[in-house]
């Protein structure tokens, strides 16, 4: 755009560089010489028209130029919505590791792609309220044809480690038959999170809440999550399939959603906010435990945009734990030896003595069953300690912090309906105010508003 | 009236944060100022407060004294002109007090180690910035002079939509990188108003 007042709407009106101060005051001119707001209700009158709910754009627009263009903060998902997966960017999605088949060896995910959303439902009614199918969505989307024709199935990474520490969250609920009181919540990198949830899903029923769209720019990955979930999809249609119920749920998260956003001009902000059952929902369901598991020892306490979700649940007289995907090991070289090469099983601790300490560490459960595996210590004999290699995950508790999430509520308890803080998951569009139609989107590397529109059709 | 038929909310906060010598804090903010562009986009609106709020946010710590205000309606304006207009009226004062070179005793003084630093802003009403505002400055009466508070209410700063955002700035007393304030030039000078921060 050659409009410098409207690329660059501030003005600076005082510059002092003294002994005595040093300061600096700006004024943006076009609002302070009178906007209409009669036009700038047009806009928006225009934009409710084309586009639907302005509730949807979050924000207000500014009236910077005289002419018929206003530019606007908008909600980056109902932009992609609008106007199509990659809006403007045309750039290739990128994929460091990816495979031509899924987990069964098969090219038939490439069925699968507009029916995604369909396919990963929870299997139980009573979860589907908290499914939030929006980046499965995005495959079945009229306007993402060039989407479909991008995507590739994600695999885990060698050795499927995450696949191996979600069968032994499985063993580990298996010997305590499945206990439906006690959830489970993956706060993982999106693929890690899809690879685990893979492991459980045979005993565990998944709820996937993937809140967002891919974009070439974005600054949540989420494409790989996406290829993850492609790459699965039979793990995750045969378990369901084959799964008894009640199975207790599995919510899984990419904790990416809140990744770091740093410029406008080279990233969509394509972040979200977690949403999650409220404590009520989840008492509604049975369920009095809830084991949080991030990625490592060094994430001992949950992501922001949870934190008013656990105190609230602890509130509520739900007991929130921790435990990291770490704690789940293999074990040590001599052991792995006699496994003959065969995956290795990973187990709380990094041993099969250890594994069953789990529950008398967390003191949610008693085992019944032993384990399987060489001659396990018989968790009554064993004193209520955790074993020495694992976190403290189990003396967490949710303590409130201040953090942007906080108190941001578009309703009157936490979870679904939780809102975004402002400039959170938003892109600056131009749009004309007559017709509301969009004419450029500030994304790229080129600093300015570039056309609007995707390669989709 | 500025603004036309718009109405407006200030924000305000300043902070007298204790500083040492070794400390960036005032190098920081002074770059980020003195390199700020006469004309700036929405983008580097942010950018630029991004880069001030993270500097000032180190330095929770060292606040010592604060004071902030939320004002909407029909003054708000009036409001972001008095904070301005004193803020920048009282440059003429203290060239005058501090004559032309920096004072020597004060170079030196350990006891001259206070900076008072400002930010204010003027948005539209009824916008998400408005609201972003409100929402952040809705603290009970006991938190209001906390450092926890003020770290929270500058962090709040990039989080507004610049486009609602009628008018900023910022400003860091003294200016010169070897001079600084005393408690009794704070408690005497002009700035009783400010309030001990726990």
């Amino acid at each position: 755009m050659t409009d410098v007042m409207a690329d660059r709407p501030f003005s600076r009106k005082a510059f002092l560089d003294e002994q005595a101060l040093i300061g600096a005051r700006w004024w943006q001119e076009s609002l302070r010489l009178a906007p209409d707001p009669v036009g700038r209700r047009h806009a928006l009158k225009a934009l409710l028209l084309v586009g639907g709910s302005a509730a949807a754009f979050g924000l207000i627009a500014t009236l910077s130029r005289s002419d018929d263009h206003v530019d606007i903060s908008m909600d980056a998902l109902a932009l992609q919505r609008r106007e199509g997966w990659n809006v403007g960017q045309q750039a290739a999605l990128r994929f460091p590791l990816s495979s031509e088949v899924d987990a069964a060896g098969s090219k038939a995910w490439a069925d699968g792609l507009t029916t995604l959303a369909a396919d990963m439902a929870p299997q139980q009614p009573a979860l589907a309220p908290f499914y939030v199918p929006t980046l499965f969505q995005s495959l079945g989307a009229p306007s993402s044809a060039s989407l479909r024709a991008a995507m590739r199935p994600v695999p885990p990474v060698a050795g499927n480690a995450d696949g191996l520490r979600g069968e032994a969250i499985l063993s580990l609920f298996k010997a305590v038959e499945m206990p439906t009181d006690t959830a489970v919540i993956l706060d993982l990198y999106g693929p890690s999170s899809v690879a685990v949830a893979a492991g459980m899903a045979a005993g565990f029923d998944p709820v996937f809440t993937f809140d967002n769209w891919p974009h070439p720019l974005g600054v949540v990955p989420s494409h790989l999550t996406l290829g993850a979930v492609l790459y699965q999809r039979p793990l995750f249609l045969k378990a369901r399939a084959e799964r008894r119920a009640p199975a207790p749920p599995v919510f899984v998260l990419d904790r990416r959603r809140l990744a770091h956003y740093t410029d406008e001009d080279s990233q969509f902000d394509n972040r979200y906010v977690a949403k999650l059952p409220t404590a009520g929902n989840l008492r509604s369901l049975g369920v009095r435990h809830v084991l949080y598991v991030p990625p490592t020892g060094s994430d001992l306490r949950e992501l922001d945009d949870l934190n008013d979700d656990f105190v609230a649940f602890a509130d509520a007289g739900l007991d929130v734990k921790i435990m990291p995907l770490t704690d789940l090991d293999r074990p040590s070289t001599g052991a792995t030896a006699a496994t003959g090469g065969a995956p290795a099983t990973h187990y709380y601790g990094g041993s099969p003595h250890t594994h069953l300490l789990f529950w008398s560490t967390y003191g949610w459960h008693a085992p019944r069953a032993l384990p399987q595996g060489p001659a396990p210590v018989r968790p009554a004999l064993i004193p209520v300690r955790p074993p020495a290699n694992v976190s403290s995950g189990a003396m967490y508790r949710p303590a409130p912090r201040a953090t942007i999430f906080s108190a941001r509520r578009t309703g009157g308890g936490p979870g679904i309906g939780k809102q975004k803080p402002s400039g959170f998951g938003v892109v600056s569009v131009r749009t004309s105010k007559s017709t509301g139609r969009i004419s450029g989107v500030r994304t790229g590397r080129t600093g300015s508003f570039g056309r609007a529109g995707s390669s989709g059709g | 009236m500025i603004g036309g038929m718009v109405a407006q909310t200030f924000f305000g906060i300043q902070v007298a944060v204790k500083n040492f010598v070794s400390d960036p804090l005032r190098q920081k903010l002074h770059e980020l100022i003195a390199g700020s562009g006469d004309q700036q986009s929405l983008t580097e609106k942010r950018t630029f407060w991004k880069r001030v709020t993270a500097v000032l946010n180190e330095a929770v710590p060292a606040f010592e004294l604060g004071y902030w205000d939320l004002i909407t309606g029909d003054h708000a304006e009036e409001e972001f002109e008095s904070w301005s207009s004193e803020i920048e009226g009282s440059l003429a004062t203290e060239k005058e007090e501090l004559g032309e070179a920096p004072d020597e005793i004060s170079r030196i003084s350990a006891e001259k180690r206070y900076i008072v630093v400002t930010l204010i802003f003027l948005v539209e009403a009824d916008t998400n910035s408005d609201r972003t505002l409100s929402e952040r400055c809705d603290v009970p009466e006991s938190e209001y002079w906390t450092r926890l508070t003020f770290g929270r209410l500058i962090a709040t700063v990039p989080l507004l939509n610049f486009a609602n955002v009628v008018a900023d700035a910022v400003y860091m007393a003294p200016g010169s990188e070897e001079d600084g304030f005393s408690l009794e030039d704070i408690h005497g000078g002009g700035y009783e108003y400010l309030k001990m921060l726990l």
